[in-house]
């Protein structure tokens, strides 16, 4: 009997992971998933405001919001992320792929805090539920946009599109192991040689030359700059 | 100290949900709307499902956001656009060992607000106590690396992936991922781009509706991003 109950209970589990799995592919989910990460990516500025540490933004970047905020002038990185954002948020359901990168990370973590800092909305960023409140909104209103701008877009391409894009990554894949070790090779040989073994156990035991390649480099050239 | 770890947890696994949860979409672009980047995806694709490749890729980084951490603040970009991905694919596939799995956006979310969680709250607070030479090599192998990647091999392999799959295709790659490379500075969405158009025009003609109404709308969106990226002047 209780055998029976648990098998029920681990049957309902997969069920559920599996109808949450289809739930979350439709097009329409996005809202789910941008309004998680803009409400963490916005929240982090929050933290990087308070403790001077945990901005999602690239690291470039980031130095130019401290020092728009040293001198509390907001228009040159205003422009700069602004029209990055706007930029990816129509290259996103263009292409298939939204660059979080330009969007979220640049765009929500730095360009939408400067506007509210610029227009005095301190409270925004000070409290902190609030900057996870304010950043899920923001999230709902760019996948929103997303959502529209590919209701416009032509259609019946079906899934051509996306077994190019496997195709052209299995050819990047074969790539990455060698360009890895090439790199190791330009940077020392003791790093280099780290990464040819690596690599090499990687091949022989079938696996792609990648992790081993980046392993054998990080260890060996980790000892090697402990010894010289 | 204590509610810098509780914020941090709090930020990690909201934002590290939300990413990994967007990457599962992304191999199924653009048939669905994918969160990522493209050189992501390429990365992704790079380590085959190996939960040993997505970890080391995932590893090298962790240093050098290490480094930024220290330096400026900033976890830097890498967080959310290799370190989140590739470690929840490497929790995912390490759990279930099905190559498939890392296109689940649940599973992927579960195992990206753990990574999140874990990997923001070290940086916010151990980030110094990595040592230099861990990112040094970081820095000076796997960065180059990952940018030789990015330019020029993936908007090679996408050209060419154009180039193979047809006349149109080939056309349309070209004088789209050209144009891409300046205006959104990488040619692979417009490689993308020039070869669904390009099958468009294969199936339906130059002078189809469909077709039309697709190259038309990519130049507008063309011109429009060129705008808001300041390169041109109205």
């Amino acid at each position: 009997m209780a055998e029976n109950n648990l098998s029920q209970t681990i049957d309902e589990k997969v069920d559920f992971r599996d109808k949450a799995n289809n739930f979350l592919m439709k097009d329409n989910a996005l809202i789910v998933f941008m309004m998680l990460a803009c409400a963490g990516a916005f929240a982090g500025t929050h933290i990087f405001l308070k403790y001077h540490t945990g901005s999602f933004s690239t690291t470039s970047v980031t130095v130019m919001l401290k020092g728009a905020l040293d001198k509390e002038n907001y228009s040159a990185l205003l422009g700069f992320t602004g029209g990055f954002l706007l930029a990816r948020i129509l290259e996103g359901p263009l292409v298939g792929i939204l660059d979080i990168g330009g969007s979220i990370m640049t765009g929500v973590a730095t360009g939408l805090p400067a506007l509210f800092l610029s227009m005095g909305y301190n409270i925004v960023l000070d409290n902190f539920l609030l900057s996870i409140l304010v950043g899920a909104c923001i999230g709902f209103v760019l996948s929103v946009i997303i959502l529209i701008v590919r209701k416009f877009m032509p259609k019946g391409y079906g899934s051509l599109g996306t077994d190019v894009m496997m195709g052209a990554g299995n050819i990047i894949g074969e790539w990455f192991g060698p360009i890895i070790m090439l790199a190791a090779l330009k940077y020392n040989f003791v790093a280099g040689l780290g990464s040819i073994i690596g690599g090499a156990i990687c091949h022989e035991k079938g696996k792609p030359l990648i992790g081993g390649a980046i392993l054998g480099a990080m260890i060996f050239g980790w000892i090697f700059s402990l010894i010289f | 100290m204590i509610d810098l770890i509780i914020k941090s947890v709090i930020v990690g696994a909201l934002a590290g949900a939300g990413v990994a949860g967007g990457a599962a979409r992304m191999f199924s672009a653009p048939e669905i709307q994918g969160m990522g980047a493209f050189r992501t995806l390429g990365e992704m694709d790079a380590c085959k499902g190996d939960p040993i490749a997505h970890f080391t890729f995932g590893l090298g980084f962790v240093f050098s956001s290490a480094a930024s951490t220290v330096g400026t603040g900033s976890l830097s970009s890498d967080v959310l656009h290799r370190i989140v991905p590739n470690w929840s694919a490497s929790l995912v596939l390490a759990r279930d060992n099905k190559k498939e799995s890392i296109a689940k956006p649940f599973d992927m979310a579960i195992a990206g607000a753990i990574v999140g969680a874990v990997v923001v709250t070290f940086l916010n607070t151990l980030a110094s106590s990595i040592p230099k030479g861990m990112s040094v090599i970081a820095e000076k192998v796997v960065t180059p690396a990952a940018d030789m990647i990015i330019m020029p091999v993936m908007p090679v392999a996408f050209w060419l992936a154009g180039l193979n799959a047809g006349k149109w295709q080939g056309i349309l790659a070209t004088i789209f991922g050209g144009l891409a490379q300046y205006i959104m500075g990488n040619a692979t969405p417009g490689c993308v781009l020039g070869i669904l158009a390009g099958q468009s025009v294969e199936d339906s003609g130059l002078s189809s509706k469909r077709s039309i109404a697709f190259i038309s709308f990519i130049s507008i969106m063309f011109l429009l991003i060129a705008y808001f990226r300041g390169l041109i002047k109205f």
